[in-house]
């Protein structure tokens, strides 16, 4: 129901330390369910408690609604309670001592409402969580499923604009994942709220979040809708760090890199030999044979994972370590050793500059374009 | 131009930024509440050391003539007198040298038997090893002096007046060197510390991973090559840790030797510094609390420092580390008798020799018409000062209430300032308070008990500032109760702190809930069961301190210790014998409580 606005906000712990966020701004949708996205230590957790009002900003504005919430430069500091922000803990933080009624009638009885309507509040969260039945259970008598819903119990029950959520779905077994990203999807389909998780898990990202913003090193990479994210990364670290296996990435002036660069649109201002080239493990076909525009490679290894296959090649001429990772839901007919053909699928290649940005592409690039941009020679 | 505007400009953000950092701290109160506490500490535990090191400097009451300055002056006179004069000898070295020699002896014998013990309870088949290890941590739980009561009981000879012990009274002829002195003492402080290095030890040799060993042995080690080169240097600093706690509070002792060396004249630094505060000297009473303290402090020190180098290679598992034990085969007898052994010369024999000295109207016969109950129950009795049974007697009920008024307040106060200590300490946002303040309060257990009492009385004795003088009050007894239980309450504070986290607290800031709130609806009520425990593990060993007491009580103030080392010096054994009985009855009863509470016993409290 608020939109947060983040504005150049930098966190510092300790002078002498990097700081752990770093002139990041953000915009967060009213009404949308947001994912930060980042590996552990980059500042995703540092970013909610300072929007839930836990921490304060070294510097820079955050704001919730219409309200500035924290701004040194203002003098203003609004304290938790009052930014009408719920976040739900990644250990529940459940107060052991309490039954799972206690839990979600506290704050309610800490903002002094009656007893009857706190009663009743009680129990229409006990319904909307699906948690009836439980209610004189003690936290540590309920399982990780049903602590979390008392713990979104306990936070929705003051009815919040937005809620915040600390990797929602990482204590969780792969059945409870499903079903509570299910549930997370029908509660904001029905209360509306804001939602913000952060979660270091893109799986967990891409499932539950209409945006993702990526951050890394305390700053923000990318921010945009999950398969934008995954089709368009911004720069090298955005595309290494979204996708399972991960992206294939050629280090500049590298054998297997020439073998792209080679291929690759030269640019007068640019050496091609400084550029990274990142293709996507599903982004190629093998071949048996030579087809137009397909690079020769030995095939190395091939992965059963359940499913799907992996077949690890080495690039004819290249003997460096740099081995193409092919990931495809067909059962393989290649043995180790095979002499295979890779026809690279153009949407998934991705060339970086030294600096890691992903050069871009125009708006209305497709495959072809895309390729007669920046391939020379046209061997496709 | 610009540059004022410009500074006038950031002036202002300047004054912002600081109105923002307020409104940020006003919702949490942890730093303030940590510089209040810091404060109150520094009252409580730097004071009175501060005072004490600068009496041994300056020129007391009384003393003009031998210093030759005005009361007040500098002078380096008692320095000189305990160091450097021809009494030097009798009233300083000799007693250091008894203290030194009782405390290294008693820890060197306390490590080999407790270290063995240790190893026999956790990594071995030892028979009944459930049962031992409960059964062997019961002297610690015991004052110490129990012992020494005991010892007396059983070996006291003509030398001094009084009952005979039961030897002598059996027609045996027992020399003085084992009835007083520094044999008794030395074996007594043995017993008394060799349950501690079970504990410490024994702890360390939970957490090591038998995974360890079994990679040895797969490399092809032998049993002696994995003792030697992997186990014990594993087992090192747990052991010297050990021994260096032991140390400091040896040295330190102060109702064994007072107890068992009086006869003889066997003084330590303790003793001397007693009977210096009895006889007036305030000034060499300074110098021996200084000299205790320094060693404390030093010993404690260098713990710390070695904790803090071994932690780093040290490769001890969690507690789930694998452990499998060694068949002990032929040696399962030889081990089985040394426990026992213990088990009777440490617990059965001291206790059933003080509970039947009591119901034996002369020491040492067992005929049927010398038992009576008369020493508990019995009215008329024969004697000048107690004609009661201690059962019947006014003052051993006076006594016991005071027992439990004075050091129950002070020990409900300090669980509950352990338990903010280590919030504080946990959570404070300023790390130098967090850390001024677990330093300051585990001071006191650098500084042995009857220094610490000394410290106590230098400073709280007449009037200064706007605190009027507190000896002969409760007061006293109740702060430096207070002071002296903070290394225990507020390390039981800070781990139970530590293991809480964050987020329970930040939870309830959310949906908004106060400070104070916090704590009474969170905070508190999640660490009950481990504020039961400091509060009880404070009790405990409120009741069997007797440093504090000897030197800070008044008769007015007279509490169950002083009581029964009252009736010592009457002479009156059975009595005393009854009331130390009813000491050691009360803290095994609350030790016992602390396991239901906690679930855990005796051994965290300590290891932490």
């Amino acid at each position: 129901m608020f939109r947060i606005a983040l504005t150049n906000v930098r966190k510092s712990y300790d002078n002498r330390q990097p700081n752990a966020v770093n002139d990041i701004s953000l915009n967060i949708d009213s009404g949308s369910f947001t994912c930060i996205l980042g590996p552990s230590g980059c500042g995703k957790s540092t970013l909610l408690r300072m929007i839930a009002g836990l921490e304060g900003v070294s510097d820079g504005e955050i704001s919730i609604g219409k309200k500035v919430v924290d701004s040194p430069v203002k003098g203003r500091f609004v304290s938790p309670e009052k930014r009408q922000v719920g976040l739900v803990f990644q250990s529940y933080a459940l107060w052991p001592h309490m039954t799972v009624v206690e839990n979600i009638a506290f704050g309610l009885k800490v903002q002094k409402m009656s007893a009857a309507r706190c009663r009743a509040r009680v129990d229409e969260m006990l319904a909307v969580l699906r948690i009836e039945g439980l209610e004189d259970r003690y936290p540590a008598e309920l399982s990780g499923g049903q602590q979390q819903r008392v713990a979104l119990a306990r936070t929705l029950a003051l009815s919040p604009g937005v809620l915040l959520l600390d990797e929602p779905l990482s204590n969780l077994d792969a059945t409870l994942r499903l079903q509570m990203r299910d549930e997370l999807s029908r509660l904001h389909r029905e209360l509306g709220t804001t939602i913000v998780f952060v979660t270091h898990d893109q799986w967990e990202a891409m499932m539950l979040a209409t945006h993702i913003a990526v951050v890394a090193d305390g700053r923000l990479q990318q921010m945009g809708v999950g398969t934008e994210i995954y089709d368009r990364p911004a720069n090298r670290f955005v595309a290494e760090f979204i996708g399972n296996p991960r992206i294939n990435v050629f280090e500049p002036g590298s054998q297997a890199a020439a073998v792209f660069a080679d291929k690759v649109q030269t640019d007068p201002q640019r050496d091609a030999a400084t550029l990274s080239f990142g293709l996507r493990p599903e982004a190629m076909t093998l071949h048996a044979t030579f087809v137009s525009g397909s690079i020769p490679a030995e095939v190395r290894a091939v992965i059963p994972t359940g499913g799907s296959w992996l077949i690890e090649c080495l690039l004819r001429g290249t003997d460096d370590d740099a081995l193409l990772v092919h990931s495809t839901q067909h059962a393989p007919g290649w043995t180790v050793g095979d002499t295979v053909y890779v026809s690279p699928d153009l949407a998934g290649l991705h060339v970086f500059d030294t600096d890691g940005k992903c050069l871009e592409r125009p708006a209305d690039a497709n495959a072809e374009t895309y390729a007669r941009l920046h391939l020379k020679r046209g061997h496709l | 131009m610009t540059t004022a505007a410009g500074k006038r400009r950031s002036s202002a953000g300047w004054y912002r930024r600081l109105r923002r950092q307020a409104l940020f701290g006003l919702q949490d109160p942890t730093l303030l509440i940590g510089i209040g506490l810091l404060a109150v500490f520094s009252w409580l535990v730097a004071a009175p050391l501060i005072a004490v090191f600068a009496d041994i400097f300056t020129t007391q009451p009384g003393d003009e003539a031998r210093t030759g300055g005005a009361a007040g002056e500098i002078t380096g006179y008692y320095l000189d007198r305990a160091f450097n004069s021809r009494m030097s000898q009798i009233i300083f070295w000799k007693p250091l040298w008894n203290t030194l020699a009782v405390a290294t002896v008693s820890i060197v014998l306390a490590l080999v038997l407790g270290t063995t013990l240790a190893w026999l309870l956790v990594r071995t088949d030892l028979m009944g090893r459930a049962w031992l290890s409960t059964v062997l941590i019961i002297p610690f739980m015991l004052p110490a002096w129990t012992f020494a009561l005991a010892w007396m009981t059983l070996f006291k000879n003509a030398t001094t007046g009084g009952q005979l012990g039961w030897f002598e009274s059996m027609g045996y002829q027992i020399p003085d060197w084992v009835a007083y002195g520094a044999f008794p003492t030395t074996v007594i402080m043995t017993l008394n510390y060799t349950p501690f290095v079970i504990i410490l030890v024994g702890n360390a040799m939970q957490r090591l991973d038998s995974q360890l060993e079994e990679a040895a042995r797969m490399l092809g080690a032998g049993r002696l090559t994995i003792a030697r080169r992997l186990v014990l240097p594993l087992m090192r600093p747990a052991t010297l840790s050990a021994g260096l706690l032991i140390f400091a509070d040896a040295v330190g002792e102060f109702a064994v030797p007072y107890v068992l060396g009086l006869p003889v004249q066997f003084e330590t630094l303790a003793t001397s510094l007693y009977r210096a505060i009895g006889t007036q000297q305030n000034g060499m009473a300074a110098v021996f609390a200084g000299v205790i303290m320094v060693f404390g402090i030093v010993t404690l020190s260098i713990d710390t420092w070695m904790m803090r180098k071994t932690w780093r290679f040290a490769v001890l598992g969690d507690k789930g580390a694998m452990q499998r034990r060694q068949t002990l085969g032929a040696m399962h007898l030889p081990a089985l008798t040394l426990a026992l052994a213990m088990v009777i010369v440490g617990i059965v024999v001291p206790l059933g020799t003080l509970a039947l000295s009591t119901v034996m109207h002369i020491p040492g016969r067992f005929t049927p018409d010398n038992f009576t109950l008369a020493y508990w129950i019995g009215t008329d009795l024969g004697t000048v000062a107690l004609r009661n049974g201690i059962l019947l007697s006014d003052q051993f009920w006076a006594a016991a209430w005071n027992s439990i008024r004075i050091i129950g307040s002070a020990a409900i106060l300090a669980g509950v300032v352990g338990i903010l200590v280590g919030y504080v300490v946990v959570r404070s946002p300023v790390k130098i308070v967090s850390v001024a303040l677990r330093q300051i309060t585990f001071f006191p257990y650098l500084v042995p008990g009857i220094a610490f009492a000394a410290a106590f009385l230098v400073l709280f004795a007449v009037e200064r500032g706007p605190i009027p003088a507190l000896y002969g009050t409760p007061w006293i007894l109740f702060l430096a109760l207070v002071a002296d239980q903070m290394p225990f309450a507020s390390r039981a504070g800070i781990s139970a702190m530590t293991q809480l986290g964050r987020e329970v607290e930040e939870a309830a800031s959310m949906v908004g809930a106060g400070w104070l709130r916090r704590m009474r609806s969170i905070i508190f009520p999640i660490q009950r069961s481990a504020l039961a425990a400091g509060i009880l593990l404070s009790f405990i060993s409120g009741l069997k301190g007797v440093s504090l007491f000897i030197v800070l009580a008044v008769p007015s103030t007279d509490v169950l210790t002083t009581f029964s080392l009252r009736l010592v010096d009457y002479g009156y054994t059975q009595a005393a014998n009854a009331v130390v009985l009813m000491i050691s009855i009360i803290a095994l009863g609350g030790m016992l409580l602390i396991n239901r509470v906690t679930g855990t016993g005796l051994a965290q409290g300590l290891e932490s």
